[in-house]
């Protein structure tokens, strides 16, 4: 998508009237542009008007104190530190997993024409996977440059798998490989967007197997070719 | 945004620093002073008491939950207040949908305002009629997609659906309807003719 047709979002978006994978598409954006974050709190300030258009209504007496009552006895979060350079793959790692999520589904959903509501609902299934994973597996560089990756684990064979800092692949593409006993077995094949990758698959990651990431000529091999950029 | 509302909504600002500290009074007096245009948001768009209650007590509950979302210099309290509020209302609604559609059919329809004594700080009310003044200078289609995006919780491709329009036209009369709407509000255009 280009810097004007974000621009031309941001007032739906402010507005809560995008759909959910145009949402986080743009809140993606603008983390990296100013023009339209300025624009958004300009807009935000509009809305802040628009909320009166509802007729005022006094809700319930006991409607306070259950807020009170819960205010009083929920933990808080202390201010948050100020945002942390990006310096290593797991410092950018540690940012919005969704906005990484979000800028990779776009390039795919915008390769393959889809729109909406399967981006929607992919970033979902990262999300859900990552919020509900029992373990995590981190994933090395083979090189020093950066690269990271984590699988999340959830339940029976819900795996996710979060990647940061990876190379701009030019015309190649990078290949997911599941080693089992020595054997790598394909299984999806990627590019990043902004270094930053994530997708959700079914694997059951026990002993003796692992996964590595590869740099290939194309995708479809049946045996890896090219270099190893990240493994477990 | 005129001068004499400079005062009010410093002292919401300074409401707001003081309920990310952690002030539990300050945070009461927060509840005071917008619940009531709050709940009448969330109400209006969910339709359903229980629904708005939901709504309004999540988002106070998220203000105080994360004290360092609020920044002064990028709002005032109200918009990032009643931002917080429909954000969560327009959620609830689209997800129950149906339910509401139910509630409807039986006829069981959500008590509206027709109250008399509602509490609110006093420049609340004087925004609102600067808002109704200026809707009422919106050209109708814009003030259309407008309430249809904000109130009825539709995305604008819904609101293209549903007003049989393109895409590209119900992103521009949104845009269009705020800009015009950000410029009667800030007083840039005196008489505001058509």
């Amino acid at each position: 998508m280009t810097h004007e047709e974000f621009e031309e979002l941001v007032p739906a978006y402010v507005l809560n009237a995008l759909a959910p994978g145009e949402e986080m598409h743009l809140r993606a954006h603008l983390e990296t542009c100013r023009t339209c974050a300025i624009m958004q709190q300009e807009h935000l300030e509009t809305t802040g008007y628009l909320a009166l258009m509802a007729p005022p209504v006094s809700p319930p007496a006991d409607l306070k104190e259950r807020i009170l009552v819960e205010a009083s006895r929920a933990p808080r979060a202390a201010p948050p530190p100020v945002r942390p350079r990006r310096r290593s793959g797991w410092a950018r790692m540690g940012a919005a997993i969704a906005a990484a999520a979000a800028i990779v589904l776009a390039v795919v959903a915008g390769a393959l024409g889809l729109v909406g509501y399967s981006q929607a609902r992919e970033l979902r299934q990262v999300l859900a996977v990552v919020g509900s994973a029992s373990r995590t597996v981190d994933m090395s560089p083979a090189s020093q440059d950066g690269a990271a990756g984590r699988i999340y684990i959830a339940g029976g064979d819900r795996v996710a798998l979060v990647m940061s800092g990876l190379p701009d692949p030019g015309d190649r593409v990078y290949q997911l490989w599941l080693i089992e006993e020595g054997r790598p077995v394909p299984l999806d094949a990627f590019r990043p967007e902004a270094g930053v990758a994530a997708f959700t698959l079914r694997a059951r990651l026990g002993p003796g197997q692992d996964m590595a990431v590869t740099l290939e000529p194309s995708a479809g091999n049946t045996a890896p070719r090219g270099p190893q950029v990240l493994s477990t | 945004m005129t001068r004499n509302s400079e005062s009010p909504e410093r002292e919401d600002r300074e409401l707001l620093l003081q309920v990310a500290r952690g002030d539990e009074q300050a945070f009461a007096r927060l509840y005071d002073r917008f619940a009531a245009p709050a709940f009448g948001l969330a109400l209006k768009i969910c339709g359903n008491r229980a629904l708005a209650e939901d709504v309004v007590q999540e988002a106070f509950l998220s203000i105080w939950r994360k004290p360092g979302s609020y920044h002064p210099e990028r709002g005032t309290v109200a918009s990032y207040l009643f931002g917080a509020v429909h954000n969560k209302a327009v959620d609830a609604v689209r997800h129950e949908e149906s339910l509401r559609r139910r509630e409807q059919a039986f006829g069981d329809q959500p008590e509206e305002s027709g109250q008399e004594e509602v509490v609110e700080g006093a420049w609340i009310a004087l925004r609102r009629d600067q808002v109704r003044d200026a809707m009422r200078r919106l050209s109708p289609v814009q003030r259309e997609a407008l309430e249809l995006a904000y109130f009825e919780g539709l995305t604008y491709s819904e609101v293209a659906g549903k007003l049989g329009i393109p895409l590209g036209t119900a992103k521009t009369r949104l845009r269009d309807g705020m800009i015009r709407l950000r410029n009667l509000l800030s007083g840039r255009m005196i008489g505001g003719a058509q």
